[in-house]
């Protein structure tokens, strides 16, 4: 390492000191102008004009005029480009004095010419032979959103994003292109300004589905662009990580001209999508007397409910005696945000810059619950000379959440409890203390209360880089990243709580830390040849090294809950530290040639290297070959020259890989196994597997791009086909060896969809602009192979999908007697279900998939003079989720004596009557047969959705307005999100995945803002 | 030269050198964890192997949890609390599949067999504690192997229509992947042998003098699990000479009446123990596997003790102090439904919550199993030898010493029905006698479990394994 860094460092300066050696002195002229909008006449504001020579230029201003000056007198080409415009290349000649070139640009809603990052490099969308798709800034920038990868949603084909908790700042499920992995990972692999973020889930103490989000880094309001990487094409310069496909997030830059400062400001209110209707207390004691009543005619007992359930009798239901408390409104609240956020961008030909802050108080629909985030950024850019320009991008991120004490079917968890608690359980006594819990003794609202489970998550990602153009085809850039981040998790009982009290109060800390560095130095090189021969090149060396390390500490015994330290802990429970690192090396490069636009060819290879792997196998190469071929560019489509623009056709192939495995996953090692009698102890934590690799994953690519009239209606298709193989897998062996398996290389997954996406300028009128995308992706999973010789896996099987619910088929309740019924694997009626080993003396069933099947959005943007509205749909479709949740509240609550819901009004209480509820019971099943709450179709819900997830409102005051009260603009926005929702699920929220378990839902947002210009 | 063809070699050999470091800087050796080699072949890691080796009989499947008490439900002392958190329900019928279990035993067996292999030649050991390393692991090696094979197998002497199958034998540690092999089970004799030749060893290599009696094993302890397992196998002159060995080498003595009751359970240890695991709070198994959550009313008490059991205490018999009313101690948390009832104060989470330790041989025990076996004997003067032993645990118990030397068997198991409830005992001790179990009323209306006819008397082998293995049989019924 200190040798490369010494190399690269001689290197640098050599690089320096001849970036110096350049000075220019001759006569100059200015460049000035207007830039309008050619359908409404407005002018432009923040369109970009370049002098392409000279690799100058200007933004123009709020009045749409720009002004270059110290132009050497000669002949240029001027480029004008603005995002959602079509760019004009126009020649000038720059004679003494003032030139002015006025133009208008007409609306391009395609973007073509607009350039994608790509990996290490940018390129004009025109020219891309692979499959991925560019989220804009601007359509995400104003969303009511907490991190970039939410904006996704609904706006990228082949991409499912779930938002998989509410708990403000929670965590967003990706997964690009299905699912190819059993046990490596499935997340894409995220980079931000060419620094890739460790995707390691940070907080323990929010639990998985909360798991602080490393994105959260990136304030969405500083998005330029997002770009998803779906196919190998695309992909494949980043190797082994590139295999669930790949997201590069650009960050705002400044461009010249005046300093311009932007100033928003929202506040929201939050609401529960939906509740469960929990069953009053006075009716709540009646169903357990029936329950009580069964049972002991079923045996000839003579139980006395009174003494289960707190005493009440069916007396006091009589003389309405029986109390209801609820219990949801102590557990939920509205909930609120406020956003602030504060830009400024500007600067001068040789140095511009974005510089922005932003605060984002977010109290949660969950009592206790919030997040509160402050970020900074600070992008520059620094022309030194005409070799040598230095890019600085900082951001640093500061995130404090509260969650609630617990999530799942758990005592501390609102979403639980706020049902399973019984309706007569008073919340406080008469005094206005917390009541006792009867059953055990645990109020759920003291534990949220008195108790904290808190992380702050301090980031930091940032990354320095230098370009030198060796010649104006031939440039050097190194790029120096780090994504640094804190996470300190608390989780402290009070002893008052009574999650603490039997600890006499309690306290967990952990600090965990995530140093990601990343270094990378990238020769590119561009030229065309006569014209027609364009050829891009670039070469490259990256080497990454994550190392995370964590310590914590506990400790009980507080003299009350004022004292919350750990150094006011009477007893220290227990210190632990973790550390681990792996380390991964790259060689790649990119070769892009193109003929005459209309033949292009593109091969990327890269050979990565990584501790991860065994001995034997470390290093593997990756690659990936595609061709595009522009039809609408051939004499013989001359006749559609009047309406085609553009028709590409794509094919793409290559192999990448998955490497996210644990980092000693090939190793044999001896770790810590506990302690005895404080003495610690060793254990083998598996046989080692020198062979152990990267799954690899071959994806084919079919692509058609087409625009026409003028690039007002634009589409592409997509047909992939990926195979994941080599995939880890771990091979049983017997346990009496001592090990339950081995991981090895084993297995295949197939990926197979379809994506469509299409956008229109619907209507362009009288001042009046719709726009519209649509997308839509259609897929299915296989699992074609495991382990040599197996055909299952647990409850994967070969031949079929790998997110499969595998469980009973449930027949309803007899009429005869409220028994509950399933089928059996011969499709007979059962009270006796069983499970067992062999898939044909199972009864249990394949009967859903937590991925659906199909998904989409349909995104739509109206402007009328300054009204703008914004809305998205986003569905998904034929997925399935085991509803659990809703579940127990239902009969299995009776054995607890616990709350229960509306549900269970549907009961069997007579012969003859048709229901799935079963006959009220005090257990969770009847002797000798199987209970309704056994895992079975009972509860399994078609999950899909269709979603009004976001509509904007905004109205911006016109340009003379805004200018009289001394604002370059002002705009005004109303933002709903979740507001509408179709769908069958009976669950609170259908956008999850797989289990519903007591996790935080999602919450329907009002937000009113400001956005203000100067 | 020019500036650019400085630039080119400049960039060649920095492209170069990046390459021949590259394998360098992909090398990363793990901060948590230690290669084998490191841990096999230094006392240190041997060491810590073998602490490793007592940590692991402390897992909930073991005598964590399952061994104590999972027996216990299974036969006639616990019963199910009606207001119970849904834990501990399958085993009061006796329910397929709830069985006592264990089979994952097998990875800290890999750790013993670790030791065993490799403390014999490793440096940096004195001799005595090579000799003491190796006995202790020896003696917890025949403890796993006997409490497997009398989940999963008959006794020697008991067996039933033929199906002798004990559990597989595995004494050498697993290092390589073609040592992960498919093997079947041994006889049950095999197996007994195997813990016999264990045993003997490690009583060879162990001294009582060391001091880390009882939290270590120990002479007398091996002995006292030597006479045990000679219990089961039936072989009485062994069982009375290494009973006798461990009571005259123990340190301890059957505790007086005054002594007996929670506190004695509460004490580190307790003050009869040969051999108890020692646990601190960073082992606890948590809120919801603890003994004392399974148990006590402070959390969910699931497991009640049947009335049949309490009924087998007379009035006087100091042991009735075992099982408390629940308001006595808990009068702050029981809701009304757990108000009156009796509750098993053998584990309250005295050593830190939801912690206890756990005796796995009492001397108690260990004159029970004298007693049984003149009992069973049955040679001249026998009878006498045996009543005195029995009249060991009586007369410290607060009962009349027994003078009526009919039927002593059936006494000498109903006193060790008494003595070792919930100490991991009942169920194997009507098993290895062969009697049917009559099942508690409480338990709602169960039959009687015959022996012999009733598949429940083996647990079932985890089913994953044996269709993994075409070698391992399932036992019968399952």
């Amino acid at each position: 390492m200190k040798r490369i860094l010494l190399s690269l460092s001689t290197f640098l300066f050599v690089l320096l000191v001849s970036a110096f050696s350049s000075v220019a002195v001759a006569q100059t002229g200015t460049l000035t102008g207007t830039v309008t909008d050619q359908s409404t006449g407005e002018e432009l504001t923040g369109a970009t004009v370049l002098i392409t020579q000279l690799e100058r230029g200007a933004a123009t201003g709020i009045d749409g005029s720009y002004t270059i000056e110290n132009i050497p007198v000669g002949d240029y080409n001027v480029r004008f480009s603005f995002v959602g415009f079509r760019t004009i290349n126009q020649s000038v000649t720059i004679s003494q004095g003032e030139n002015v070139l006025d133009v208008e640009m007409s609306l391009d809603a395609a973007g073509l010419d607009e350039i994608v990052v790509s990996g290490y490099s940018a390129i004009p969308q025109r020219e891309l032979t692979g499959s991925m798709t560019t989220v804009r800034g601007r359509n995400v920038q104003g969303l009511d959103i907490a991190s970039p990868d939410q904006a996704l949603q609904g706006r990228v084909s082949g991409a499912r994003v779930t938002n998989l908790s509410g708990q403000p700042g929670g965590s967003t499920y990706v997964r690009v292109r299905g699912i190819g992995s059993i046990n490596a990972g499935n997340a894409p692999l995220y980079i931000v300004d060419g620094v890739p973020i460790s995707s390691v889930d940070q907080s323990s103490t929010l639990g998985s589905g909360n798991a602080s989000n490393p994105l959260n880094a990136i304030n969405p309001r500083d998005i330029q662009s997002i770009e998803v990487l779906k196919d190998a094409a695309a992909s494949a310069i980043y190797g082994a990580q590139a295999a669930n496909g790949v997201i590069l997030i650009t960050t705002r830059r400044g461009s010249a001209g005046n300093t311009q400062f932007n100033l928003t400001s929202s506040y929201g209110v939050a609401e529960e999508l939906n509740r469960l209707e929990v069953i009053k207390g006075p009716e709540w004691v009646e169903l357990q007397y029936e329950a009580f009543e069964n049972y002991n005619s079923f045996f000839g007992a003579n139980l006395n409910a009174a003494g289960f359930i707190g005493g009440w009798t069916l007396d006091d239901v009589q003389n309405g005696e029986v109390p209801h408390y609820n219990w949801q409104d102590a557990m939920m609240r509205t909930g609120t945000t406020q956003k602030y956020n504060l830009s400024a961008s500007g600067g001068d030909d040789q140095t511009r810059f974005f510089i922005s802050g932003g605060y984002n108080n977010t109290e949660g629909v969950a009592i206790t619950t919030d997040m509160q985030r402050m970020n900074l950024r600070a992008n520059i850019d620094h022309r030194a000379n005409d070799k040598l320009s230095f890019d600085l991008n900082l951001a640093t991120t500061v995130t404090e959440q509260n969650g609630a004490l617990q999530e799942g079917f758990f005592l501390g968890s609102p979403f639980f409890m706020a049902q399973f608690i019984r309706p007569t359980n008073p919340i406080y006594n008469e005094d206005g203390t917390y009541a006792t819990e009867e059953v055990f003794n645990y109020n759920p609202l003291a534990a949220n209360e008195l108790d904290d489970r808190n992380s702050t998550q301090k980031q930091l990602v940032g990354n320095a880089g230098a370009i030198y153009n060796i010649t104006s085809n031939l440039n050097f850039r190194t790029n120096w990243g780090l994504d640094y981040r804190t996470v300190e998790d608390i989780d402290y009982r009070a002893p008052e709580s009574p999650a603490g009290e039997s600890l006499g109060g309690y306290r967990f800390d952990a600090n965990r830390t995530v140093t990601n560095f990343t270094t990378n130095q990238v020769v590119n090189y561009y030229d065309t040849f006569s014209e027609v021969h364009s050829v891009r090149a670039l070469g490259g060396f990256e080497y990454r090294q994550e190392t995370r390390e964590t310590f914590s500490a506990s400790g009980q015994g507080f003299p009350s809950g004022l004292f919350r330290t750990l150094q006011n802990a009477a007893e220290p429970l227990s210190v632990t530290g973790f550390g681990s690192e792996y380390r991964q090396a790259s060689f790649f490069s990119r070769v892009q040639y193109d003929y005459d636009d209309t033949y292009l060819t593109n091969v990327s290879v890269r050979y990565d290297g990584n501790s991860r792997f065994g001995e034997d196998k470390r290093w593997g190469l990756f690659y990936a070959g595609s061709l595009g071929w522009r039809a609408s560019n051939m004499s013989f489509m001359d006749f559609s020259n009047d309406w085609l623009e553009d028709l590409k056709f794509r094919i793409s192939y290559g192999i990448t890989g998955n490497s996210a495995i644990s980092n000693f996953a090939s190793r044999q090692l001896f770790t810590s196994g506990g302690a005895y009698n404080n003495a610690p102890a060793l254990t083998p934590s598996g046989l080692g597997n020198n062979l152990l690799t990267w799954e690899e994953s071959g994806t084919i690519n079919l692509g058609l791009d087409w625009a026409i009239f003028e690039s007002r209606v634009y589409g592409a298709i997509d047909v992939y086909s990926r195979e994941n193989s080599k995939l880890l897998l771990d091979r049983d062996l017997p346990s009496d060896s001592g090990f339950g398996s081995l991981t090895e290389n084993a297995g295949r997954v197939q990926n197979q969809g379809i994506e469509i996406e299409i956008g229109a300028v619907v209507l362009d009128r009288a001042g009046f602009v719709w726009t519209s995308e649509v997308n839509m992706s259609w897929q299915r999973n296989e699992l074609l192979e495991l382990n040599e010789g197996a055909d299952r896996l647990g409850n994967l099987f070969v031949g079929r999908p790998l997110t499969e619910y595998y469980m009973y088929e449930y027949a309803g309740v007899n009429p005869a007697d409220g028994r509950p019924m399933f089928y059996d694997r011969n499709g007979n009626i059962t009270y006796t279900p069983s499970t067992a080993s062999e898939r044909e003396n199972d009864d249990r069933q394949f009967v859903g998939d937590t991925q659906p099947s199909s998904f989409g959005g349909w995104f739509n943007q109206l402007n009328y003079r300054g009204f703008q509205l914004d809305f998205l749909f986003q569905g998904s479709f034929g997925q399935a989720s085991y509803n659990s949740f809703t579940g127990s509240f239902t009969d299995g609550a009776f054995f607890r004596r616990a709350g229960l819901i509306a549900n269970s009004r549907n009961r069997w209480t007579e012969p003859g009557q048709i229901t799935s509820v079963e006959k009220a019971y005090v257990n969770s099943s009847w002797p000798g047969r199987t209970g309704g709450f056994t895992t079975s179709t009972r509860f399994l819900e078609n999950a899909s959705y269709i979603r009004l997830k976001n509509v904007n409102f905004a109205y911006t005051l016109p340009v003379a307005v805004s200018q009289q009260i001394g604002v370059r603009s002002a705009r005004f926005t109303l933002q709903a999100t979740n507001l509408l929702t179709w769908t069958a699920y009976n669950g609170i929220d259908p956008e999850i995945v797989g289990t519903n378990n007591a996790i935080y839902p999602q919450a329907r947002t009002l937000t009113a803002g400001i956005e203000i210009g100067f | 030269m020019k500036k650019s063809n400085i630039l080119k070699l400049l960039f060649i050999v920095a492209a170069t050198v990046a390459f021949m470091a590259c394998d360098d800087l992909i090398q990363v050796e793990p901060q948590q964890s230690v290669g084998a080699e490191v841990a096999t072949q230094s006392s240190t890691g041997i060491l810590a192997v073998y602490n490793r080796g007592y940590r692991v009989q402390m897992f909930s499947g073991y005598w964590g949890l399952r061994m104590v008490m999972a027996g216990d439900v299974l036969a006639d002392n616990g019963v199910s609390n009606p207001a119970n958190s849904g834990r501990w329900t399958g085993e009061p019928i006796n329910a397929l599949g709830s069985g006592v279990g264990g089979w994952g035993r097998y990875s800290g067996i890999n750790d013993l067999n670790t030791v065993i292999k490799h403390a014999p030649t490793v440096d940096g050991f004195s001799d005595s504690e090579r000799s003491r390393i190796l006995g202790e692991t020896l003696a917890l090696r025949a403890l796993a192997y006997h409490d497997l094979v009398k989940v999963y197998g008959y006794e020697p002497n008991k067996i039933v229509d033929g199906w002798d199958r004990g559990v597989i034998l595995r004494t050498e540690p697993t290092e390589t992947i073609d040592a992960a092999d498919f093997r079947s089970r041994a006889s049950v004799t095999a197996v007994y042998e195997q813990i016999e030749a264990d045993l003997l060893q490690s009583i060879d290599l162990l001294t009582q003098t060391d001091g880390n009696a009882p939290f270590y094993m120990n002479r007398a302890a091996a002995h006292a699990l030597l006479a045990r397992v000679y219990l089961y196998w039936e072989r009485w002159d062994d069982a009375i000479e290494h009973a006798t060995f461990a009571i005259n080498q123990s340190p301890v003595t059957v505790a007086s009446p005054g002594d007996v009751g929670p506190a004695m359970y509460a004490a580190e240890p307790n003050p009869e123990s040969l051999f108890e695991l020692k646990f601190t709070s960073s082992e606890s198994l948590g809120v919801n596997i603890a003994l004392s959550s399974a148990l006590t009313p402070n959390v969910w008490l699931d497991v009640l003790p049947s009335d049949e059991l309490l009924a087998t205490l007379e009035p006087g018999d100091v042991r009735n102090s075992l099982y408390p009313l629940t308001e006595e101690n808990y009068e702050s948390v029981i809701g009304t439904q757990n108000e009156g009832l009796r509750y098993v104060a053998k584990y309250e989470a005295t050593v830190a919550t939801h912690t206890d330790n756990v005796p796995v041989i009492r001397i108690s025990e260990v004159y029970l199993t004298r007693a049984e076996a003149y009992a069973e004997r049955g040679n001249a003067g026998d009878d006498v030898l045996a009543n005195n032993d029995l009249n060991q645990i009586r007369t410290n118990r607060g009962l009349a010493a027994n003078v009526d030397l009919t039927n002593l068997v059936e006494e000498i198991l109903l006193e060790r029905r008494r003595e070792l409830a919930f100490e991991g005992h009942r169920w194997q001790d009507l098993k290895r006698k062969g009697w049917d179990i009559v099942k508690p009323d409480a338990t709602g209306p169960s039959p009687t479990l015959i022996y012999g006819d009733n598949i429940q008397f083996l647990s079932p082998l985890p089913n994953g394994e044996v269709s993994l293995n075409e070698n391992l049989e399932q036992n019968p019924g399952y």
